[in-house]
């Protein structure tokens, strides 16, 4: 018989009763979450403290914007071609390849900018080799949270902001006495999920603000019997602390940042924004920082703003719509377009961040923008002209010169080939024998270094997966040469 | 005591005015649940005090985005210190019975035509909707609307799960179009009103256009009908081989309309997927909603929502109970749910959006705008959109993906809506409450207003004599599903006289003639202050 029509006779109770054991519904429920190893950080309080800007792509965006070094190899064995102008370089007519192997309006052009003035790297090997997956909740869970253990970590918001309260007493005043440490512009986060085996005090759990600084915070009508109504709530708030604590947190932080949102929005104004260098092509006319408008623009522009405003906004999450890189069908266009406007409006950023003036007359140069997704995608058009799961995938990352170590910005760093069997669905790029890669997680990891973690190794460990962990990024590799002359 | 089931009609009559549905063929047989998920039975509902009795009501009926209002649950013709009940303990068959019961199609028509207008008769709509965005904003009008049935419970479940990452539309794709939404959902709702089982269901969605919108080519769409039915989210190998089976679909461009369309180059080689051969997509389809993880999936999926409050270990329980109940439909997972001892009486979760703003909504007698749906769905304007709330309909790819969303940005939305919008809008709500008297409108008026006055009229004559601790109770009961405390009493009465809403005579305090409106807004603003107010209640 042939297996097709085997499976044809047996019908639908034949499948079904075919099927082995393994399948059981045990692990369709999640586990409860468990501390990271808090307890084994070796913490020295950095001289300057950072603040990140962690920027997710949600869906997983393409390498291709900032790897077209394989693009040759790529386009032959494709079942679809790509456009011809990707396979010439951007100093030809109608060419996109820029000098480092960048898609120029896929924000390669921005992006060479930013490498050229030293205002950003670009890792091209993140690549999962640890309980590797294509799927989308496993990877951005283990991208945000820093850990394998998916089912058992909180974010990695969540952990930093549990190592700088178990470890305060280093740190030049009390952490709870920041405001605004841990920020989320997209609503509620996986970067912030919970701990409940090491709770945390109320100021130091994220707050979700407004990308405009607006303020529904505040409350309409009654304001004469506010503080009356408001001091028997506190009355009966004892049990509703614990019985209903998630709106009683929504509670405490409506009140909160209910007086303390009106003071960012005013950082909003356009004016507020930085003089640029002559000539700069995001000057206005008058000189200053012109942000571009597009679909990022205010979530980045907010971030940097905040950052920029408060120092002791310690990290920032800053998502979008799952759907938004999740480019299965018809990307070439799309993708294009949406990487050049998050490019220039990173560039924006950067410079925002680079000649702002704090009002206590610090650096900015402690502020880093991270920027990845879930993971990469295939290098393969398919049959819908999109580009199906992947692994390899880029990171981005900006700013920060206070922080990293010499040499740690404007190179590229990491080689790849393609791989896979040609004309057929699954091909994608890998790194080289021999090139630089980390794992997704390492950018966590990378971060808890930033701020004082000696080993955090211990954070991305775990006892099933990958009990040793994790390192950080090593930011001292030399980048590659580029891909033109 | 009346019974319940006249009372469940006597709601729909009033706003119908349409005589009593029997009990027609679509009637169902409800399934039967035993173990952990086992019924709250009608004995037990009935040894609950009074208070918890309209506790379970709440939770059982503000979860399909209704409620009952203190006056319609409760005689409380002798105050509110001598509660007796209208229905006894026949509410939790009443309302199972009713769930099971389509309407007559008169009856519906009625709603329809009441719902939308009826141009030919010359009769306005009692909602306005965007004719763009109707896909997304009638559904939630009809819940809203229709009485308790099959019906209501037809849509509901599809308006649940067309939220949830089972059947999303995914609106905010590019390649998805308010259309799909409006495919996805009434397809859905057919389905659910042919009692089509789960597995017909998932076989039909799958081999869709709109399913091939949402997951966009074959690589894409076999892996996610394999961890979104099947919960198999490691099963990375089997994903390339299931899409050979499908290699012959694709999705065109934005130009050539985003058609599903066939290459003509069928796969022939037979592929090993989940230890199964399949050949062709709808093999493939067949495998995935033949699989033995299917309504352990579905089942869990749905159990996460209603019981998030819940152990792990007691979620996983309550899906084992349920499955090996061996549930066929989706109405049978969602009543097994609801009517669960561990729901009515154990869970203790927040309540969404339109759980607890409907349900209030009803729960107050409060007269809703024409725009209330275009408001809730599609106004960004709105207090009450929901999408800033991060709780937008219909539109995720994934669907809703935490659960209610309880961050301080989405929750400064939610508490804003529902606090602005809702309870301080005293005008919406004070006839519906019997607070002030009514003007009798006369007979050229819809049965809807009619009906309200009618409410007013047997509501007022016994607030208006109630003692300030009895129309405290009542107003607790309303606003917070229990009686206030001895604290909460005396603080509101002394908060009270300072507004000048409350006076004392002759050592007695009482409400000043005219403001018991006044002080009703006060204390349920006070209300809407609190956590619970956001929450269903476990009872133990």
């Amino acid at each position: 018989m042939k297996r097709r029509t085997f499976v044809k006779s047996i019908g639908a109770l034949g499948v079904t009763a075919s099927l082995p054991l393994v399948f059981s519904s045990e692990s369709l429920i999640r586990k409860a979450s468990a501390a990271p190893a808090l307890g084994d950080v070796s913490f020295v309080a950095p001289p300057v403290m950072p603040q990140i800007i962690n920027v997710f792509l949600y869906g997983g965006p393409s390498e291709l914007a900032g790897n077209l070094t394989n693009i040759e190899d790529i386009n032959g064995n494709s079942q679809n071609p790509y456009p011809e102008g990707l396979l010439r370089p951007s100093t030809e007519e109608g060419g996109k390849i820029t000098r480092n192997g960048l898609w120029s309006d896929a924000g390669g052009t921005a992006m060479e900018a930013m490498l050229a003035s030293g205002d950003m790297s670009i890792y091209r090997t993140v690549n999962r080799r640890k309980k590797n997956t294509r799927a989308h909740r496993p990877s951005i869970f283990s991208c945000l949270t820093g850990s394998l253990d998916i089912d058992n970590s909180p974010g990695m918001g969540t952990t930093l902001a549990a190592i700088l309260y178990k470890n305060q007493e280093q740190l030049s005043r009390p952490l709870e006495e920041y405001i605004l440490p841990f920020v989320s512009f997209e609503g509620e986060s996986t970067a912030f999920l919970r701990n409940p085996n090491y709770p945390l005090p109320l100021d130091l759990q994220a707050v979700s603000l407004d990308r405009r600084f607006r303020n529904p915070y505040s409350r309409n009508g009654h304001d004469r019997f506010d503080e009356v109504l408001e001091n028997l709530v506190s009355q009966m708030n004892a049990q509703s602390r614990s019985r209903f604590s998630k709106v009683f947190h929504g509670f405490e932080t409506r009140r909160k940042l209910e007086a303390l949102v009106d003071r960012f929005s005013e950082q909003l104004d356009d004016d507020a924004l930085p003089l640029l260098p002559a000539g700069d092509v995001d000057a206005r006319s008058d000189g200053r920082l012109r942000y571009p408008v597009n679909r990022y623009t205010s979530r980045i522009r907010a971030a940097a703003t905040l950052a920029i405003a408060n120092p002791e906004t310690l990290f920032i999450s800053v998502g979008g719509g799952i759907g938004g890189w999740d480019d299965h069908d018809s990307a070439i266009d799309r993708y294009t377009a949406r990487m050049e406007e998050l490019m220039v409006t990173l560039r924006a950023a950067v410079k925002h961040i680079k000649y702002a003036s704090r009002p206590d007359g610090g650096s900015t140069g402690n502020i880093i923008i991270n920027v990845f997704g879930d993971f990469g995608r295939n290098v393969n058009l398919n049959n819908s002209l999109g580009w199906d799961h992947g692994n390899n995938q880029n990171f981005y990352t900006l700013g920060g010169s206070d922080i990293r170590p010499a040499g740690a910005l404007g190179k590229i760093v990491g080689r790849t080939e393609r791989y896979g069997d040609s004309k057929q669905n699954r091909q994608y790029t890998r790194p080289v024998e021999g090139s630089y890669e980390f794992e997704p997680v390492a950018i966590a990891a990378t971060m808890y270094a930033y701020f004082g973690v000696q080993n955090p190794e211990v954070l991305t460990g775990d006892t099933e997966y990958y009990p040793q962990g994790v390192s950080k990024i090593d930011e001292t590799r030399p980048g590659e040469d580029p891909m033109f002359s | 005591m009346k019974k319940m089931l006249p009372f469940l009609i006597v709601l729909s009559v009033l706003t119908a005015g349409c005589g009593v549905n029997l009990p027609g063929q679509g009637d169902q047989e409800d399934l039967v649940i035993s173990g952990f998920a086992e019924p709250l039975s009608g004995e037990e509902y009935s040894r609950l005090d009074s208070e918890q009795q309209y506790q379970v009501a709440d939770k059982l009926l503000g979860s399909m985005y209704k409620g009952v209002a203190v006056a319609d649950f409760f005689d409380i013709s002798q105050g509110m210190d001598e509660l007796s009940l209208k229905e006894g303990h026949d509410f939790l068959s009443s309302v199972r019975t009713a769930l099971s019961r389509p309407l007559d199609s008169a009856t519906l028509d009625y709603y329809n035509k009441q719902i939308q207008g009826d141009p030919g008769a010359g009769t306005g709509a009692r909602f306005t909707f965007t004719p763009d965005e109707l896909p997304k904003q009638l559904p939630l009008a009809r819940i809203y609307q229709y009485p308790l049935s099959k019906d209501l419970f037809d849509h509901w479940v599809a308006w649940h799960l067309t939220n949830t990452i089972l059947f999303s539309p995914a609106e905010e794709l590019d390649s998805v179009n308010i259309n799909d939404v409006q495919k996805v959902y009434a397809n859905l709702v057919d389905d659910l009103r042919n009692n089509k089982s789960i597995r017909d269901i998932i076989k039909r969605h799958q081999d869709t256009q709109e399913n091939w919108r949402r997951f966009r080519s074959p690589e894409d769409n076999t892996r996610e009908m394999i961890e979104i039915y099947l919960g198999l989210f490691d099963r990375d190998e089997d994903v390339p081989r299931a899409s050979l089976a499908c290699k012959e679909w694709y999705l065109t461009g934005k130009e050539q309309g985003y058609e599903r369309v066939r290459s003509g180059e069928p796969n022939t080689d037979p592929q090993l997927v989940l230890d199964s051969y399949v050949t062709s997509c709808e093999e493939f389809y067949e495998l995935i909603a033949q699989h033995p993880l299917l309504i352990d999936r579905v089942t869990t999926v749905l159990v996460e929502y209603f019981f998030s409050g819940r152990s792990n270990s007691d979620r996983s329980k309550l899906v084992a109970s349920i499955v090996a109940s061996e549930p066929v439909t989706f109405q049978d997972i969602f009543k097994g749910i609801l009517f669960s001892r561990e729901y009515l009486l154990n869970t203790e979760r927040p309540k969404s959006f339109e759980e607890n703003f409907l349900g209030t909504a009803r729960r107050m007698a409060w007269s809703a705008p024409e725009n209330l749906f275009q408001q809730m769905i599609s106004s960004s304007w709105s207090k009450i959109y929901m999408k800033a709330m991060n709780w937008p309909a219909m539109s995720l790819k994934l669907g809703r993906l935490f659960g209610v969303p309880m961050d301080s940005l989405s929750f400064a939305h939610y508490h804003k809506g529902y606090r602005e919008v809702l309870i301080m809008a005293m005008n919406r709500w004070k006839e519906g409450m019997g607070l002030v008297p009514m003007d009798d409108p006369g007979e050229e008026v819809t049965a809807e207003e009619r009906a309200l006055y009618k409410k007013n009229k047997e509501r007022y004559s016994i607030v208006e004599k109630m003692p300030l601790g009895e129309y405290m109770d009542y107003l607790f009961l309303t606003g917070a599903t229990r009686f206030p405390t001895d604290l909460e009493k005396e603080m509101l009465t002394g908060i009270g006289i300072d507004a000048y809403y409350l006076r004392e005579i002759e050592g007695e305090i009482m409400v000043r003639e005219g403001f018991h409106d006044n002080f009703g807004r006060l204390v349920f603003d006070y209300i809407s202050r609190l956590p619970e107010a956001y929450y269903f209640k476990a009872i133990n």
